[in-house]
């Protein structure tokens, strides 16, 4: 019926056809696009209008957190959010952008409205997480300690 | 204010409850529930004096003659008060002088308007002016009669609702029947003692000339069953209603609290035209089989008509009722039976065969 | 064979060394994801004396290295940190736990059996042969055995309290869900018997290898039979398994992936199920925000369609639940210790679709709620809000773009007039229904026992196999099916029933 054996060898496998090579080349590519240049300026942006409080360096940790996280999404969610995150970077390079940015992500309009939320969403929740006691225009005070840190 | 007596419900757990008070207020008494609620009045000779509103003098002499093919009438004593309910200054005269030993059962209400905002005029501000006239007479007890519209619709054909739920008003009608219950809850914060009853869709004797077209529908199987007619409803045979509304009137635990008031189960659409059918079948009258087979999306579209309608202002009956009917209705009566000691004694068919008959000693054509 | 012992874990678990996955390995049963439904099959396959690979895309991770809830165990425990969204209007927001375990060392761990109706029902709609509801239940009871499914002892937090006492004051059905927990000495924080804990290590000692930071790209098939699968390893480098039989047990959303891009055809992925959820925060006078772990309770009254329960809550996931009505919520997130947030789930007639596209690494998963789930969604949550203020919350706030903050009960006409799915957080953590088992034709991916329809040696074991999504915590189902196709699987020899 089955036979129990503990297979041993190093035997390796060449993969056939071009489709396997060229499916891991794309995404080598998709890999070489890293997030934080798309989104990093954006995330700034909202993260300063959101967190007036937030210092320069803890908004550049969070931002950093975001870009990693976005780095990490699923392929067609990360391809999406590095597209929209090129319109509004290119929308913040020209003057008046930010005032359009804050107009479209105040629209309802789906998928759009999806990304300064994912945004906010990381972004607070790494705040929050690590500084419980921030206060809601992200001052964060200074016997803050992370939960996670004082939990283990 | 008599004492509280005990009289055991049954197979309920023992209720304290009230005798009947000396005055016993009714407003819409002309109307179907209205009537329903009078008849039964006029036969319990443990209530010496009535008072009911009536909306004008026609309707008040219409009245006088309903009152009077009772023979009880005669030795009752009977005031018909005329006025708008929607005035401040009728809720005083309805109430003048009536004394603490008085209970007031508010059933008047409107629910086929021709403007919305008559919505609000009765089904609002006449609830506050008369919880206020209430409270102000030092009522024993006031009975507010609201709906299921306040709640709105169940979200799923399985969902009941629960003695207890968030407001959730079901257009024009809702919102003025749930502001109507909000007055009653301030003037019970303010001192009134009231209880409230929310009966859903009903059907018996006293029925408006207008529901027979629901039996002829039902008869030229015209009866629009939105998809397969699975949506449930509660539905409560105006006896029935009269019984819980008596039960909330009379139980003096019920202050403050708010009861449904419907049969022992909610029916299927499909039921209840099926059963409908039977019961004309029963009473010899000929009957089609249904035919009338919309689509959900029919309901939808009425729906949506009937928002855009209301919202500016217009109602439009038959485009409501479609509307409405692709939703499930649904209550649990169980916290009513449980502390009124409310138990609906009859059920859909013979309720609906009650309410033929009487269509027809009426000389009514079905 | 060269495989390496992976980064060392502690003494007491595992009982056998975790491995490295490396670029060539072979088995007799190749077994895909280390979840519920893998690690009981791995167990009952390699205790039948069969030679059992496991291979695990995610790590292996100490239950109680990390901190639960945290965003560093969802980096290091979730798939793609905890950010995985079915697209849609509104899109919803899923969790699938990628580590040795899989969802059972992350989630909540409440158990619920199958409900007995809804297993009739599978078996007379989807035509799943040879089942018989009782023994799957007495299967059941085997399970929680062995994970160890109890009732917490001694008393229950306080964010537990408050569904008990709103619910109790609301006269609505509730009660302590049991977990998979170990309370050591009767300590109130419980040791998660989770997949590490139990079916892995029972399979390790039993002979089967688990193999961590292997992800499997796709099967090569031919004739509706596989013999290798193409890997990926931790480092990027990629590799081959042989093997003669492969069961996939990555979950409802890899599972599906995996054989779409293998080039299996059939019903697969095309009807994902889940139990979407709303949100809301709520406020009490007393400080009781517990950061590291979930009430007990739920609220069964209006099940199956609708269930209430709590939310993890530390102050990051607080903050998350005020976020989209920020402007006029944000001052609650200074008390966050007297905030707890709480969810309202139904059962969707929507349905969703798991799709795969050439050249793409993931899937693309999308869902559609129907009107009427989006009434539910709404009656749902403004039921809980009801439920809080009576439970003597003195604040709540939906999680709804547009949502008013709710002090009482005129605020919840309010809050159901402007309440609309479209602007709502719905998220959900149970996904299943992609690969339904049955003989039902044009409705089912995978036969009575899951073996994949069309194939003869691959088989699923997971979430993907339960036909309807069932209402309750699905895990409990997902272990018992999986136990009861993998042990038909030994008794058969492998053959088609």
């Amino acid at each position: 019926m089955f036979s129990r054996s503990l297979k041993v060898g190093t035997t390796t496998t060449q993969r056939t056809g071009g489709d396997a090579i060229s499916q891991l080349r794309f995404h080598l590519l998709m890999r070489q696009v890293p997030a934080l240049p798309v989104v990093g300026s954006f995330a700034e942006r909202l993260l300063a209008a959101d967190l007036p409080d937030l210092t320069a360096a803890k908004r550049r940790e969070v931002v950093g957190f975001i870009a990693h996280r976005v780095d990490a999404l699923p392929s067609f969610t990360r391809f999406g959010v590095l597209l929209l995150g090129t319109v509004f970077r290119t929308l913040l390079a020209v003057p008046g952008g930010w005032g359009v940015a804050r107009l479209l992500i105040a629209l309802p309009l789906p998928l759009v409205a999806e990304y300064p939320r994912l945004m906010r969403s990381l972004g607070f929740a790494y705040v929050w997480e690590h500084w419980p006691a921030t206060t809601p225009t992200g001052d964060v005070a200074v016997a803050n300690a992370a939960i996670g840190e004082a939990a283990a | 204010m008599p004492d509280p007596q005990t009289t055991p419900v049954d197979a309920a757990p023992v209720i304290a409850t009230w005798s009947a008070p000396r005055t016993t207020v009714v407003t819409g008494a002309a109307g179907w529930l209205g009537r329903a609620l009078t008849h039964r009045l006029l036969a319990d000779p443990q209530r010496p004096h009535l008072r009911l509103l009536a909306h004008s003098t026609a309707e008040a002499d219409d009245l006088r003659r309903f009152v009077d093919q009772h023979d009880a009438a005669a030795q009752r004593r009977i005031d018909i008060i005329i006025g708008d309910v929607a005035r401040a200054d009728t809720a005083a005269r309805l109430l003048y002088q009536v004394g603490a030993d008085t209970d007031v059962v508010h059933t008047a209400g409107i629910i086929h308007p021709r403007r919305v905002r008559q919505f609000y005029e009765i089904n609002t501000n006449g609830t506050r002016h008369l919880a206020a006239a209430a409270r102000d007479a030092g009522v024993r007890r006031f009975v507010h009669v609201s709906s299921n519209s306040p709640f709105g619709t169940n979200p799923d054909t399985g969902d009941t609702f629960r003695h207890d739920e968030p407001f959730h008003p079901y257009l024009g009608y809702g919102d003025s029947k749930m502001q109507g219950e909000m007055a009653v809850n301030e003037a019970v914060a303010a001192g009134l003692d009231a209880t409230i009853v929310r009966p859903p869709w009903f059907y018996g004797p006293f029925q408006p000339p207008r529901q027979t077209t629901f039996f002829r529908m039902v008869r030229n199987g015209k009866f629009p069953v939105i998809g397969t007619g699975q949506q449930r409803r509660s539905m409560v045979y105006v006896d029935n209603l009269v019984d819980g509304i008596l039960c909330a009137e009379l139980t003096p635990a019920a202050r403050g609290k708010g009861y449904w008031v419907a049969d022992q189960r909610a029916y299927t659409v499909a039921e209840i035209v099926e059963t409908v059918g039977r019961a004309l079948v029963d009473e010899g009258l000929s009957v089609k089989p249904p035919t009338t087979h919309l689509p959900n999306v029919a309901a939808l579209i009425a729906e949506v008509g009937d928002r855009v309608l209301q919202r500016v202002g217009v109602y439009q009956q038959q485009l409501h009722v479609l509307g409405e009917m692709g939703h499930t209705i649904a209550v649990d009566i169980s916290r009513t039976t449980a502390e009124i000691g409310y138990v609906p004694k009859v059920e859909l068919y013979e309720g609906m065969r009650r309410s033929i008959r009487w269509c027809l000693d009426q000389g009514l054509e079905l | 064979m060269t495989v390496s012992p992976a980064a060392v874990p502690p003494a007491t678990v595992p009982p056998a060394a975790v491995l490295r996955a490396t670029a060539a390995m072979d088995a007799d049963v190749l077994i895909i994801g280390s979840g519920a439904g893998g690690a009981t099959t791995a167990a009952v396959l390699a205790e039948a004396g069969l030679d059992v690979l496991v291979v695990e895309e995610g790590e292996w991770v100490e239950q109680g290295a990390l901190v639960p809830f945290s965003l560093e165990q969802m980096d290091r425990q979730y798939r793609a940190g905890g950010v995985t969204v079915a697209l849609g209007l509104p899109s919803i927001a899923y969790t699938e736990g990628r580590c040795a375990g899989g969802g059972t060392e992350v989630n909540s761990g409440l158990y619920w059996r199958p409900p007995g109706d809804v297993l009739q029902r599978w078996r007379e709609q989807f035509r799943i042969v040879d089942f018989d509801p009782d023994e799957l239940l007495a299967i059941a009871d085997e399970v929680e055995r062995d994970i160890s499914v109890c009732p917490a002892p001694g008393g229950y937090t306080e964010p537990s309290e408050v569904l008990r006492r709103g619910a109790d004051a609301l006269g609505w059905r509730n009660g302590e869900i049991p977990r998979w927990m170990a309370y050591p000495n009767d300590q109130p924080h419980g040791q998660r018997q989770s997949m590490t804990r139990t079916y892995l290590p029972r399979a390790m000692r039993a002979g089967a290898r688990l193999a961590v930071g292997c992800r499997v790209d796709r099967l090569r098939c031919g004739a509706g039979r596989a013999s290798s699968a193409d890997t990926t390893l931790a480092d990027g480098t990629p590799g081959t398994i042989t093997f003669r039989h492969v069961f996939v047990c990555g979950g409802a959303i890899q599972s599906p992936a995996l054989l779409q891009r293998s080039g299996i055809r059939g019903h697969i992925g095309r009807t994902l199920a889940v139990h979407p959820t709303v949100k809301l925060a709520a406020r009490f006078p007393e400080a009781l925000n517990v950061p590291d772990d979930v009430p007990v309770h739920q609220v069964k009254e209006f099940a199956p369609h609708l269930s209430f329960g709590g939310s993890a809550s530390n102050p990051g996931l607080v903050a998350l639940s005020l976020l989209d009505q920020w402007a006029t919520f944000q001052q609650a997130v200074t008390q966050w210790q007297h905030i707890s947030v709480y969810y309202a789930a139904i059962t969707s007639e929507g349905l969703g679709r798991v799709r795969s596209f050439p050249r793409m690494k993931d899937p693309v998963v999308t869902y559609g709620l129907t009107l009427r789930d989006r009434a539910l969604l709404r009656s749902g949550l403004a039921r809980l809000a009801l439920l809080m203020l009576e439970a003597g919350a003195l604040e709540v706030y939906p999680s709804f773009k547009g949502a008013p903050s709710v002090r009482n009960r005129r605020d919840l006409a309010t809050m159901q007039q402007a309440f609309s799915a479209t602007r709502a957080s719905v998220m959900t953590v149970h996904l299943c229904s992609t690969v339904p088992m049955g003989e039902l034709e044009g409705r089912t991916g995978a036969d009575s026992f899951g073996l994949v329809h069309g194939c003869s040696n691959i088989y699923v074991n997971d979430a993907s196999l339960l036909p309807t999504a069932p209402g309750v915590n699905p895990q409990a189902s997902v272990m018992a099916f999986a136990i009861r196709n993998a042990r038909h699987f030994v008794a058969s020899g492998g053959r088609r029933a």
